[in-house]
């Protein structure tokens, strides 16, 4: 290997595609080949012609720095690159609600559930015992659930965020964000038609019985699939990603600045 | 005598997208062109001129392609339609920008 070989290298050694490593080592090696070649015929020595083509070349540190960040906008705009981040951020939603399922959904629903008993007299204490089978005991009712179902919101927020993130780099981030969100709401939707499916010992695909079976046998997914719900969760979803696609990013502030 | 480096920082892109307007050319060429027609202001540290091509590339505003070019075979970069515009609309920015400062340096109208 010569020196224009060694010194490529070290610079190009930290890039991750081999196919713009080789790139930016065949470029870089036919820079400084011009460059040591333009010192040669001001009458330099070789060894001379040597250093001032890596003096002009510039600092090994700096553009290790410069080429993995545009390794890095380059990756960003790569359709493997988004499909990948796409379903990353997608299970992160799947997990989150899952764990608000579990932890604040079945909290909530402990306290909203003995509600719709008509032998309980008392709110968990949130009501009196007096206000039992009145109006007054509905509303609360109807706020527990809707608190319910504003939790189960929880997911949405946060994945937009992850998106954000994880699509830092990517020049217009709005369509793979939009992506991702309905990825996700997709999944969410999916995801619970399964575990009824399962429920139910009926086949997934035979979507019209096992949408029935789920209005009208008491279900308490039954209000994920009404209309409105779909229909919110959906305007949601994409509400989301086009409000935190246009959140700066820190190089985008920098620009600014 | 060469610029602050931050004060020439920021117009490298528009340089080189205006350098290709002229004709399609390779990296070494770019730095030449560009110090030659800036009479020495503009001379980027020459490695990192192709972090800031392969950038230009990743938006759509240059292209590349390979060609035999004195018994070697080069990258030469070229303008896109896109890059174009870009450069247009960043002339008149930097038009508007030059008279701004003008306005005020030479102690414009009040």
């Amino acid at each position: 290997m010569n020196w224009m070989e060694e010194h490529a290298e070290l610079i190009v050694e930290p890039l991750r595609d081999r196919h713009y490593q080789a790139r930016a080592r065949a470029e870089l090696m036919d820079h400084m080949n011009s460059l040591y070649q333009s010192c040669l015929e001001q009458g330099m020595s070789e060894a001379e012609a040597r250093g001032e083509a890596l003096i002009q070349l510039g600092s090994v540190r700096q553009l290790r720095r410069e080429y993995r960040q545009a390794e890095l906008v380059l990756r960003s705009q790569s359709l493997s690159f988004c499909i990948s981040r796409i379903w990353l951020g997608a299970c992160l939603m799947g997990i989150l609600y899952l764990l608000v399922t579990l932890i604040l959904g079945q909290i909530v629903s402990q306290i909203a559930g003995p509600l719709a008993n008509d032998g309980l007299s008392h709110l968990g204490g949130l009501v009196p015992h007096a206000l039992s089978g009145t109006p007054a005991y509905w509303q609360e009712y109807d706020k527990m659930i809707a608190l319910t179902g504003l939790i189960y919101q929880i997911p949405f927020p946060i994945g937009a965020l992850y998106f954000r993130w994880l699509f830092r780099r990517t020049e217009h981030p709005l369509r793979p964000i939009a992506a991702g969100m309905l990825l996700a709401w997709a999944g969410e939707k999916l995801a619970i038609l399964s575990i009824s499916a399962l429920l139910y010992g009926m086949p997934l695909w035979n979507l019209p019985s096992l949408l029935q079976r789920i209005h009208t046998g008491g279900d308490t997914t039954a209000g994920f699939f009404t209309v409105p719900y779909i229909i919110w969760t959906l305007f949601f979803a994409l509400f989301l990603a086009l409000l935190v696609s246009l959140i700066p990013t820190r190089s985008q502030k920098m620009q600014l600045c | 005598m060469k610029l602050n480096k931050e004060l020439s920082k920021g117009s490298h892109g528009l340089i080189l997208l205006k350098l290709l307007s002229l004709r399609d050319m390779y990296g070494y060429e770019l730095i030449q062109e560009m110090e030659r027609r800036s009479e020495g202001v503009f001379a980027m540290s020459q490695g990192s001129l192709y972090p800031l091509l392969h950038t230009l590339e990743s938006r759509g505003e240059i292209s590349s392609y390979l060609q035999s070019d004195s018994g070697r075979e080069r990258r030469f970069y070229h303008l896109t339609d896109t890059g174009r515009a870009v450069l247009v609309a960043q002339e008149q920015e930097w038009a508007r920008y030059i008279r701004a400062m003008g306005l005020i340096l030479e102690g414009g109208p009040t």
